[in-house]
């Protein structure tokens, strides 16, 4: 083992038992169910901006970012830009309403809101669906990061003791523990890119080489890259090179030479460039740097389908966002409705700081380590710059830099799967149907399953790239709990019969176009990406039908409707909202606020 | 309340209408009261008053009574005893001081009021029960909080527009104006510098904005029926 894998190793392990333990002390705090599950609302509005970010910001944001920008140049940024849009409509559609209404999930707002336990049925699976479509490539991104840093161990590892560090933190910790857990580790996450993103632009600077030239990017020195997954890449300027596996359909082991063009390689080949030569690049990304660095136009060939990629992205996140169950579950733990306003617009300046960074990153990552290019490991990029770009010397810096963004990957994975972990524990404990008994020992039993079901998935299923993965979840989450949320607050029109028609049409159509796409339907083809970002079709669809079908039954809208509004709306302290559970109670009731 | 408290009596009396009918009813007292002098609450007031017409002072007090959901008020300047008044002359003559109709019947000791000393001006008394119609949702209410919801509505909209246009008309722009993708500022290209740098502070402005406004509404709202 290299020194450089036993630091990023120590690191990677000192995050997950800092973890553990300041779960362990915050669990002190703890003296019942309500407490346990919502810290108590004791929380200060700066220590929850800093968890609700921690836990926003994922294995996706941390390395996907700077891996997609690295691929994709400028039009990567509008996944973090929709990540922020979409904070930014959560707080002005349902933030304060929601925080009112006290419902704790997305089924307790439906049984608060439409008094249908079918709806709320339909909602917790939907819940359940869209969290593990979210944890898998948490779950998988610590899996790439234990098998970038330390070569010797394989991806597996990482994935089952991140799922382990998870599961426990959550059955023994609670919600309390979690806040300080992710505000620690939000702090953490800007600290493990800042160092690095300074040290960088001190140690090599960013203007020594130029973005925009008309040819590809060039190896800074010898690399070998070993595929992984199948791969097609564009060779524009004719390149040499030794090669040992299948390429262009022939077993090859030797020399090789590629002249421009377009050329297949098989998993498992391993090919060895020599310094300064020029970088195949994925069909499907631009080839040259002069392209990569502006956004797809109609002037470089852009496809119009590709536009209509963007804004159905955009779609996805910033109608998406509020879906999302880890996010939701954050509302309870501030005071009042007011409070919630103002640390969403604290989560809002949080992000942005932080999102400057792995942009930063990905733009540097395309001159120290396009190798990844070719290999299509684009996510490992924030891990492997630092040792790439400070080779000097004997390399500790390098060394030292790469632990510590280890260290920050985890947290990214840790947090984001904790808050995952505790929205999709907390639907499945509180759903009568799934679980019998109530109380905090099912919620631990949940905990238990909320983890490992997606571990599973994480080992068996292939890897895409983490934003990828991650905006599937938005579309669904976007398609399914968003026309319900903001009609269900802002119209009083909707029925239970209107909200579980757009239920089963956004979501029946967003995840069988996920399904497909992740089956590999349609790519290549136009429709291809509507089928990897169904949310332009969908939104609108769920939208439409939730309306006319609640129109059709208008005689089902509860007659109470404009109280239950009322609630939604009016601020606390004129006291016109449900009574609160005081605590020290037992119970669903109280476990579940907003079932009072 | 009797009528003639702001009666225009008192500046005629010795050459205008009253004069030439002096045969028939001894001249009314000159009475150079101030207006409000001759005030009594309605709940202090003799039973045999019944009879006065409504003008707009009745108006104003009837709308007093005991509201027991209502908190105790605060002291208030405006609900301050006016000091005794000051025997005056009379008007022209300099005759012997004006009679002065007795003080209303004290009030029982320990018993809070609230007096309304004169309508304001351009504005609608405030109705006393609000937050009860609110809470019971009675028609008064109903349109209270549907208002609120309504003003809610309008201002997230409002916003939401603005970040939807502000952002969405970026990825278009850049695809059919290849020169402003192009464009160098601040040493950045245009596309890096508006999504990778610009875009948050925006979001994060429209934030701000729209809980500064949110929060106006509130407390508009709270006032309006919690008084």
């Amino acid at each position: 083992m290299t020194p450089a894998a036993v630091i990023a190793l120590s690191c990677v392990a000192l995050v997950a038992v800092i973890s553990i333990v300041i779960g362990a002390f915050g669990v002190r705090f703890a003296r019942n169910t309500v407490n346990f599950l919502v810290a108590s609302r004791t929380v200060g509005a700066t220590t929850n901006a800093s968890a609700i970010s921690g836990e926003y910001l994922s294995a996706a944001s941390f390395l996907g970012v700077a891996g997609l920008v690295l691929k994709d140049g400028p039009d990567a940024l509008w996944y973090p830009v929709g990540f922020t849009a979409g904070y930014l409509a959560l707080l002005l559609f349902v933030s304060a309403p929601l925080r009112r209404c006290g419902a704790y999930s997305v089924p307790d707002f439906a049984e608060y809101r439409l008094r249908s336990s079918s709806v709320q049925r339909v909602c917790t699976v939907l819940v359940i669906i869209i969290g593990w479509m979210y944890l898998v490539p948490q779950l998988q991104g610590a899996g790439l990061t234990v098998a970038t840093m330390v070569p010797q161990l394989p991806a597996w590892s990482g994935m089952v003791t991140a799922g382990a560090v998870v599961v426990a933190t959550v059955v023994f910790g609670g919600m309390r523990s979690i806040t300080f857990v992710q505000a620690f580790q939000y702090w953490l996450k800007v600290t493990a890119l800042a160092v690095p993103v300074i040290t960088l632009l001190a140690v090599v600077g960013i203007g020594h080489q130029p973005y925009n030239r008309p040819v590809p990017p060039r190896f800074p020195s010898a690399a070998s890259v070993s595929i992984h997954t199948d791969v097609s890449l564009r060779v524009t300027e004719p390149v040499s090179l030794r090669a040992d596996g299948v390429l262009d359909g022939r077993r090859d082991n030797g020399p090789v030479h590629w002249p421009a063009g377009v050329h297949t390689v098989l998993a498992g080949s391993i090919l060895h460039f020599e310094a300064n030569t020029s970088v195949p690049v994925p069909v499907g990304a631009p080839s040259r740097d002069s392209s990569w660095l502006s956004p797809t136009t109609k002037a470089n060939g852009g496809d119009p389908m590709r536009l209509l990629g963007i804004y159905s992205l955009l779609i996805a996140c910033f109608m998406g966002t509020m879906g999302l169950p880890h996010v939701l579950v954050r509302f309870y733990t501030s005071p009042d409705g007011r409070a919630t306003r103002r640390t969403a617009v604290a989560v809002l300046a949080l992000l942005g700081g932080f999102y400057l960074l792995p942009t930063l990153l990905g733009a540097l990552s395309r001159l120290y380590v396009p190798t990844l290019l070719v290999s299509g490991d684009t996510d490992a990029a924030v891990l492997l710059l630092p040792s790439a770009a400070l080779r000097a010397g004997d390399g500790l810096l390098g060394a030292l830099l790469g632990g510590l963004v280890a260290a920050g990957a985890w947290a990214a994975f840790l947090s984001t799967s904790f808050g995952l972990v505790v929205g999709i524990a907390s639907v499945l404990s509180a759903s009568p149907t799934v679980l019998k008994r109530s109380g905090l020992r099912d919620f631990r039993v949940a905990a238990g399953i909320a983890g490992a079901v997606p571990l599973l998935l994480a080992l068996v299923a292939g890897r895409q790239d983490f934003l990828v993965a991650v905006s599937l979840a938005f579309s669904v989450a976007a398609s399914t709990f968003c026309p319900m949320l903001v009609l269900g607050i802002w119209w009083r029109g909707l029925t239970d019969r209107g909200a579980l028609a757009g239920l089963a049409a956004g979501g029946l159509s967003s995840t069988s176009a996920v399904v497909c796409s992740m089956l590999g339907v349609g790519s290549g083809q136009w429709y291809g990406v509507l089928l990897e970002r169904p949310a332009v079709v969908t939104v609108p669809l769920a939208f439409l039908t939730t309306v006319v079908v609640s129109r059709m039954t208008s005689d089902r809208v509860l007659p109470d409707t404009p109280r239950l509004l009322l609630r939604l709306h009016a601020p606390e302290r004129l006291g016109l909202g449900p009574k609160r559970p005081r605590g020290g109670g037992e119970g669903q009731a109280d476990a579940i606020p907003g079932w009072s | 309340v009797s009528p003639e408290g702001n009666s225009p009596s008192t500046t005629d009396s010795l050459g205008g209408r009253h004069a030439r009918h002096g045969a028939q009813a001894p001249p009314p007292v000159a009475v150079p009261l101030p207006p409000r002098l001759d005030y009594i609450p309605r709940h202090a007031a003799d039973p045999a008053l019944e009879h006065v017409s409504p003008t707009d002072l009745t108006e104003v007090l009837a709308r007093i009574r005991e509201d027991p959901t209502e908190p105790p008020m605060l002291d208030r300047p405006e609900s301050e005893r006016l000091p005794p008044p000051r025997p005056e002359r009379g008007p022209a003559d300099g005759g012997p001081p004006a009679e002065v109709k007795p003080d209303p019947a004290p009030l029982p000791p320990g018993k809070r009021v609230r007096v309304v000393l004169s309508q304001r001006k351009g504005q609608v008394p405030r109705p006393v029960r609000t937050v009860v119609d609110v809470r019971e949702l009675t028609d008064v209410g109903k349109v209270h909080s549907s208002s609120l919801i309504k003003s809610q509505l309008a201002l997230t909209l409002k916003i939401a527009a603005i970040a939807v246009l502000g952002l969405g008309t970026l990825p278009v722009m850049f695809f059919f104006e290849p020169g402003l993708a192009g464009l160098d500022l601040f040493g950045l290209r245009l596309p890096w510098l508006l999504l990778g740098v610009a875009a948050y502070p925006f979001l994060l402005l429209l934030g701000w904005l729209y809980s500064r406004q949110a929060e106006k509404i509130d407390k508009v709202f709270t006032e309006r029926i919690d008084c």
